[in-house]
């Protein structure tokens, strides 16, 4: 009977994480680059349950329970958001559409909706993803798509949390002339508009596996195992585009999570009850069995 | 306090702040040289959870831990230099300027930088050198003097009359039908990067600290520089655009409404949590 009482807990406790989730969706509606995080909920391992009779017999099974719930992985949702135009030179957007093949056919994978490929075997493949560069104070290499950009006095592009943008090299991206004078095509090279030159580009990640990312905060991102993502620089075969003077606006769904939002606070009220229920039963345990 | 009241409190700061900004651009939408404002959003620190082995489940997708955010902030406040639109006055000394340039005007014995051209002459307070003539000396609309490409304060003798060029150059003739000759040149420069000036009040731009002018403009002549047209007669108006600033201000507010919706609901679940042990 206790059990139960536990289960509810933990009911709970997952339902809060899941209103935090919806949270933190709601409150980067606006954010440049952001993707919407999904919160996904296991079941605690299932237990076999058995019988106690009292008579020294072998337990009696009764079956497979499981006894709880718990918030597992917080999943990104690397789906395109809009890009809209922001008319800074500094300014970008990434929007991209990767392709891998599909073994079983030979031809192009068909993603879902949720960027996810599912094979008649059940193998799951996710949607590669592409983002822009940039390194931290301490060197680490970080992915991002918020590409709202701007040049330090000395001439560095940083990104607008302070970030260092790489260029393809894997160098800092530095300026040496005004950003007006500067266009950018759609393979992210930087071009003098009067000669028509190259003269640096932006370096542009290719992300294999994006759902290995693990999300920093700031809009960033880092590959906590980089060989499991597959990341390496993009070429020319992929199919992404940069648009300078657009920014790619948030991907998060005002509706669902208003939803989800809703739904976690009734889960969490539905298992406060189980938990007043428990103890109503309890205080019954307590004060009136046995009473003369 | 739970994560989803932190994280509602600290998006709820940030929203107001770029509310404010909104305010800000909104109410300088007729100052003439006014360049708006803008503030983009990050997502705030975010933590990592940590989960022991056991939660690697089959199914699994992601590395190990639960992502767990605080909300949003303005990392910075960033400016739009893209022309205002130009209108005519018809004076001889408003000037707009046309392309990447600024004016050099001396603001408290220091110098500052501004789009707006609004000048007009004034008698010369210094005093006047033996044998010299009573001169006027060009200043914006807040009589800080305007400077010349060395720095000095633009004067012109009473009596002349003065025009300026496409290039900044004054020109001056005695008479109607006299020829004229050149004065000072006009101070414009061409800032490298925008983040080498700081916005101070009254539409002055100012070196950020610790920048020299070397670093911050460009040399006139050379590759980078692009030429800066004055078009004299013109004012340039405010840059603000009231239909961005509009919609971004109905977003801003819908997510701040909603907000304060998770604040409420976290609320609520904390009521639900203290009214366990109440039944």
């Amino acid at each position: 009977m206790i059990r139960g009482l536990y289960t509810a807990a933990a009911g709970m406790v997952t339902s809060q994480r899941r209103h935090d989730t919806a949270t933190q969706n709601i409150a980067n509606m606006n954010t440049s680059g952001y993707k919407q995080v999904q919160s996904v909920s296991h079941s605690f391992p299932e237990v076999l349950v058995h019988a106690m009779d009292g008579k020294g017999q072998a337990a009696k099974a009764l079956g497979k329970m499981s006894t709880g719930v718990f918030a597992e992985e917080s999943f990104s949702l690397y789906l395109q958001g809009d890009v809209i135009e922001s008319g800074k030179p500094l300014d970008f957007a990434l929007s991209t559409d990767l392709r891998l093949q599909d073994p079983a056919t030979g031809g192009n994978m068909v993603f879902d909706g949720a960027g996810k490929h599912v094979a008649e075997d059940g193998t799951v493949t996710y949607q590669p993803q592409a983002f822009f560069t940039v390194r931290d104070a301490e060197g680490n290499d970080l992915y991002t798509r918020n590409g709202s950009f701007n040049v330090s006095a000395d001439g560095r592009v940083l990104s607008a949390a302070g970030f260092q943008v790489l260029d393809a090299a894997g160098n800092p991206l530095t300026l040496d002339r005004p950003v007006d004078n500067i266009e950018v095509d759609g393979a992210g090279n930087l071009i003098d508009p009067a000669t028509g030159q190259t003269f640096a580009s932006l370096g542009i990640t290719y992300v294999n596996n994006p759902e290995e990312l693990i999300r920093d905060g700031n809009g960033v991102f880092h590959a906590g195992d980089p060989e499991a993502a597959g990341i390496r620089l993009v070429g020319a075969a992929d199919n992404f585009q940069v648009r300078q003077g657009f920014l790619e606006n948030s991907n998060v769904d005002a509706t669902q999570v208003t939803v989800d939002l809703n739904a976690a606070f009734r889960a969490y009220e539905a298992n406060q009850r189980v938990v007043q229920f428990y103890d109503s039963t309890l205080q019954k345990a307590v004060n009136e069995i046995g009473r003369v | 306090m739970n994560n989803s009241t932190i994280g509602a409190m600290v998006s709820m700061s940030a929203l107001q702040q770029r509310m404010d900004l909104i305010a800000e651009n909104i109410a300088n939408l007729n100052t003439a040289g006014y360049k708006s404002k803008d503030g983009s959003f990050e997502d705030a620190l975010t933590r990592v959870q940590g989960q022991s082995r056991e939660y690697h489940q089959p199914g699994r997708s992601t590395p190990l831990g639960y992502n767990l955010g605080f909300g949003i902030r303005v990392p910075s406040v960033t400016i739009d230099w893209s022309e205002g639109s130009l209108m005519e006055t018809g004076g001889p000394t408003d000037l707009a300027l046309q392309g990447n340039g600024l004016f050099g005007v001396q603001v408290n014995g220091g110098t500052a930088y501004t789009r707006l051209g609004a000048f007009h002459y004034e008698p010369d307070p210094e005093p006047i050198e033996p044998g010299g003539g009573a001169q006027m000396r060009l200043v914006d609309n807040m009589r800080n003097p305007v400077l010349d490409t060395a720095g000095e304060i633009v004067r012109v003798p009473v009596g002349t009359i003065a025009a300026i060029d496409e290039t900044g150059q004054m020109w001056m003739k005695t008479s109607e039908t006299g020829e004229a000759t050149p004065g000072q040149r006009l101070m414009i420069v061409q800032p490298l990067s925008k983040e080498s000036l700081k916005a101070v009040d009254g539409g002055f731009f100012v070196l950020a600290e610790g920048v020299t002018e070397q670093q911050a403009f460009v040399e006139p002549g050379t590759d980078n520089y692009r030429q800066v047209g004055v078009r004299t007669g013109w004012l340039e108006q405010s840059n603000v655009d009231l239909n961005k600033e509009m919609t971004d201000l109905i977003q801003i507010q819908r997510t701040f409404q909603l907000a304060a919706r998770a604040l409420s609901s976290s609320d609520q679940m904390a009521g639900l949590a203290n009214g366990l042990r109440s039944g």
